[in-house]
């Protein structure tokens, strides 16, 4: 069997988005690494773009995540991949978040800058009503 | 006796001057008119200085020039010396003159420096035959008392302008003093009752070493007379210390009216802090805690198409029986290994062996995968049951964030309320006011209800007298042998009481007469007569002026009403004293506006027609109401103009 | 005669609470001129004394009505 991966991985160019202030002091003020990589994850997800890693560096160890961080993203993979055998690729299944990740911080900090300071966390919780309206919880 | 003459030589301004007060009509009303600077109070000064051998009303500065004329120091030659003299010449009622003349020598040294040389103060008077006597030192003194005493001449000679001032440090006991004085009443209480007292216990003693019974007596009766001077003292010094508090909480009142509650508005405000930091506190937790909902569950919401997928993949595996796996690798693992099935215990060959390794390799596989999607299972419930709670725990936090910042913003505009309410106002010195004005409260209750205490003791100390008295009265008429002294003292004991009586009757009548008399001068004089309804003047000489609506409201009136009630008392001791000693107000209407002029000059003009009244005016004061009223009326008018060097003040008559 | 003003009223109240006593007034009266002629004598004691001596002699225990 291939050694699994032990660590998520960002593009070293995203380094500096994530280090940037808007980032750090603001969106995800007072956020893990782990946590600011599964929340780029979801916005890359939600806008349907991911990208593969040009240059790797180490973000945070896969052993930091708790089952729920790892069901995020397994099931992110399920649903690129679309059946489950995916599921037995870890390797396959950190690169999938990795991509979403690497699109979804940059997404991130473009909407962030572009608009007034403090307001992106006010668009988001409208975003994520109309979301909700939209989605079939059930 | 009202004033003739005044001569000045050297006097400050005054090169020479002579201004003649000579009564020509009804009224004997005297104007000097004046600018400052042209001398006008230095007039006043020349009086009190010829008199008293002082200046009380000396400017600034005055006080940083000589006495002496500067056109006259500057035409000195050095080590020359030269004189100030003034002289007051005053009529008796019966035609005679009195003269009080004083003069001062100074020397010049150098063009900086003069020094005095000494003064002489001399009165000039006709005796009982007609003969011109001059009277020096003590005798001149004597002289001056008795035209207008040291004690009093502040309400005879005196500074329109410090009226304001006047019940700010008038106590009640200063007022009675000067009553007593104004009134002489002093003369019989301090002088005669006192005197004739000491005397008569002098007679005592006497008696006394003729017989022990006598002596008993008499020791036991000093002894209850001193008690009683001794309560007698204290309560003077109570009554002083209450006047005194009372005028300062009368003060501090005065400062603080209109100031807000500071205390209060403090306590306030820190509460108010204390609210402002808790509401920022709760206020940024529930930020941070609807910052932390927006991560996790913005998370699942953006992922839902993907969890979605993920349980329904894993509720089809459930229902496949796929998850949890059919064989389990480890029994696998052990046939395997023994090279034995464990079910029919059969040997395994190379076939099935290689079969085995191939069914292990397949369940590896399905094993992890279903591992994987059983480990999901769990996390996939709590994310629909978080999506399913997200708008409304979203809802609950921004109520709350709302309600906080309504909250703030209430505070804050409060604060800002207050911090405008306090600005301007310097807070400690504030603070300062309050706590002297509870401080002279506290003062002032203490001394009262020691005062009343000591009221009580006074009684019995005054029934103790009394029994001793009687005491020693019985037991000088027992003896036969100080018979001759016994009728002495019953004399003594007669004009004691007479005296005693006469003084207390005048007291009760010269401080009603004052009352009525302060009252009706007042009244004449103020605008806003329907907005007072009485004067009183109390026991202890208090004045309280009291509103039409019943409350005593001297604290509270303008300048100008302080300012008409201080005269119409002064013009009521006049009139209690018996005294026609002049009256000379510099500034007298400096501050009374123009609506109360009029009536100021009406009644100024009555005054005059009693006793000779002199008013020193600027020009400003001179107004229409003034002139126009009084103009015609005065005997005398005066101007008085600084020459072009201002170094000399003349006087013009108009 | 004393050059000194004094008060009519106390004049006038000495003379009233007198109750007729000529003797008494008169003393009294004197007593008056003599402190506001001479203030603060230091032999005022004599003076008073003399007074009495004086006046005494011609009073007598209930003079007055």
């Amino acid at each position: 069997m291939a050694k699994l991966p032990d660590r998520l991985d960002i593009d070293k160019s995203d380094r500096k988005l994530y280090d940037h202030d808007i980032i750090t002091n603001e969106i995800l003020a007072g956020r893990t690494r782990k946590e600011q990589f599964l929340f780029a994850m979801a916005v890359g997800f939600k806008n349907e773009v991911k990208r593969p890693l040009d240059s790797r560096e180490g973000f945070f160890l896969a052993k930091d995540m708790r089952s729920e961080d790892e069901a995020l993203i397994d099931s992110v993979a399920l649903h690129d991949m679309g059946s489950a055998e995916v599921l037995s690729d870890r390797k396959a299944v950190f690169r999938i978040a990795e991509e979403y990740a690497h699109a979804g911080i940059k997404v991130l900090y473009d909407e962030a800058t572009s608009v007034q300071p403090g307001s992106f966390l006010k668009k988001l919780e409208l975003e994520l009503f109309s979301l909700l309206d939209s989605l079939n919880l059930e | 006796m009202r004033i003739e003459k005044i001569f000045l030589r050297n006097y400050r301004q005054f090169r020479q001057a002579e201004i003649t007060f000579r009564r020509r009509h009804d009224t004997d009303l005297h104007f000097v008119i004046g600018s400052n600077g042209t001398g006008k109070t230095n007039l006043l000064n020349a009086i009190n200085w010829c008199l008293y051998g002082d200046e009380p009303h000396l400017s600034k500065d005055s006080q940083q020039l000589p006495l002496l004329n500067l056109k006259t120091v500057d035409r000195m030659d050095v080590g020359k010396e030269n004189e100030v003299a003034v002289e007051v010449w005053t009529e008796t009622e019966h035609g005679e003159y009195i003269t009080f003349k004083r003069r001062a020598v100074f020397r010049k040294h150098n063009d900086r420096k003069i020094t005095h040389e000494g003064t002489k103060f001399e009165v000039t008077f006709n005796d009982e035959r007609g003969n011109t006597k001059i009277a020096t030192d003590e005798d001149a003194i004597t002289w001056v008392e008795r035209f207008v005493p040291k004690g009093i001449r502040e309400f005879f000679f005196f500074d329109g302008e410090r009226l304001d001032n006047y019940f700010k440090e008038a106590t009640g006991q200063n007022i009675r003093h000067a009553v007593f004085q104004i009134s002489q009443i002093d003369l019989l209480e301090n002088c005669v009752e006192r005197k004739l007292q000491d005397t008569l216990d002098d007679l005592r003693k006497e008696a006394g070493k003729t017989s022990p019974k006598i002596e008993g007596a008499r020791t036991e009766l000093e002894q209850a007379k001193n008690k009683l001077n001794e309560i007698e003292k204290r309560i003077n010094e109570c009554e002083t210390q209450i006047g005194v508090a009372k005028n300062k909480v009368a003060e501090f009142g005065d400062k603080l009216r209109g100031v807000p509650d500071i205390e209060s508005l403090e306590e306030e405000r820190r509460k108010i802090e204390t609210s402002l930091k808790e509401t920022k506190e709760l206020l940024g937790a529930k930020e941070e805690e609807k910052k932390s909902l927006l991560h996790e569950s913005g998370s699942i919401l953006m992922l839902w198409p993907a969890i979605k997928k993920a349980t329904q993949i894993v509720e089809e595996k459930k229902r496949n029986q796929e998850i949890p796996p059919p064989v389990d690798k480890g029994f696998l693992e052990e046939v395997l290994r023994n090279k034995s099935c464990r079910v029919c215990g059969r040997s395994l060959d190379d076939s099935s062996s290689k079969q085995v390794r191939e069914l292990i390799k397949e369940v590896e596989t399905s094993s992890e995968i279903a591992q994987r999607l059983v480990q999901m299972e769990i996390p996939l419930y709590q994310f629909r049951e978080r999506a399913g709670k997200y708008k409304e725990q979203m809802e609950d936090i921004t109520r709350n964030i709302t309600r906080y910042e309504k909250t703030l913003t209430e505070i804050t505009q409060r604060k800002e309320q207050i911090d405008s309410q306090m600005a301007g106002y310097d807070e400690k010195l504030i603070r300062e006011w309050y706590r002297e004005r509870a401080k002279f409260e506290d003062l002032r209750d203490q001394n009262q209800r020691q005062l009343g205490g000591l009221l009580v003791m006074k009684q019995g100390a005054e029934g103790a007298v009394e029994k001793w008295q009687k005491e020693l009265d019985t037991e000088l008429k027992k003896e036969e042998k100080v018979k001759g002294l016994t009728k002495k003292i019953a004399f003594c004991e007669r004009a004691v009481d007479v005296a005693r009586s006469t003084r207390e009757a005048i007291m009760k009548e010269t401080r009603e007469r004052v009352e009525v008399e302060t009252k009706r001068q007042f009244f004449r004089l103020v605008w806003k007569k329907e907005t007072f309804g009485d004067i009183r003047i109390k026991a202890d000489y208090g004045i309280d002026l009291i509103h039409s609506m019943g409350y005593e409201c001297l604290g509270s009136v303008s300048a100008g009403e302080r300012e008409m009630l201080a005269l119409s008392f002064t013009l009521a001791l006049h009139q209690a004293s018996g005294f026609d000693s002049p009256l000379l107000i510099d500034t007298p209407v400096a501050r009374i506006s123009d609506v109360n002029r009029e009536n100021f000059a009406k009644v100024l003009c009555e005054v005059s027609t009693i006793k000779q009244t002199i008013l020193l005016f600027t020009p400003d004061e001179y107004s229409e109401e003034i002139s126009r009223y009084l103009g015609g009326r005065a005997s005398g008018r005066y101007l008085l103009k600084l020459t072009s060097d201002e170094n000399e003040a003349k006087v013009e008559v108009r | 005669m004393s050059s000194v003003k004094i008060n009519e009223r106390i004049l006038e109240g000495i003379t009233k609470n007198s109750v007729g006593n000529e003797v008494i007034k008169n003393f009294l009266i004197d007593l008056i001129y003599e402190e506001a002629d001479h203030p603060g004598q230091w032999w005022w004691k004599d003076t008073y004394k003399k007074l009495i001596d004086r006046f005494s002699a011609d009073w007598e225990v209930g003079d007055e009505n």
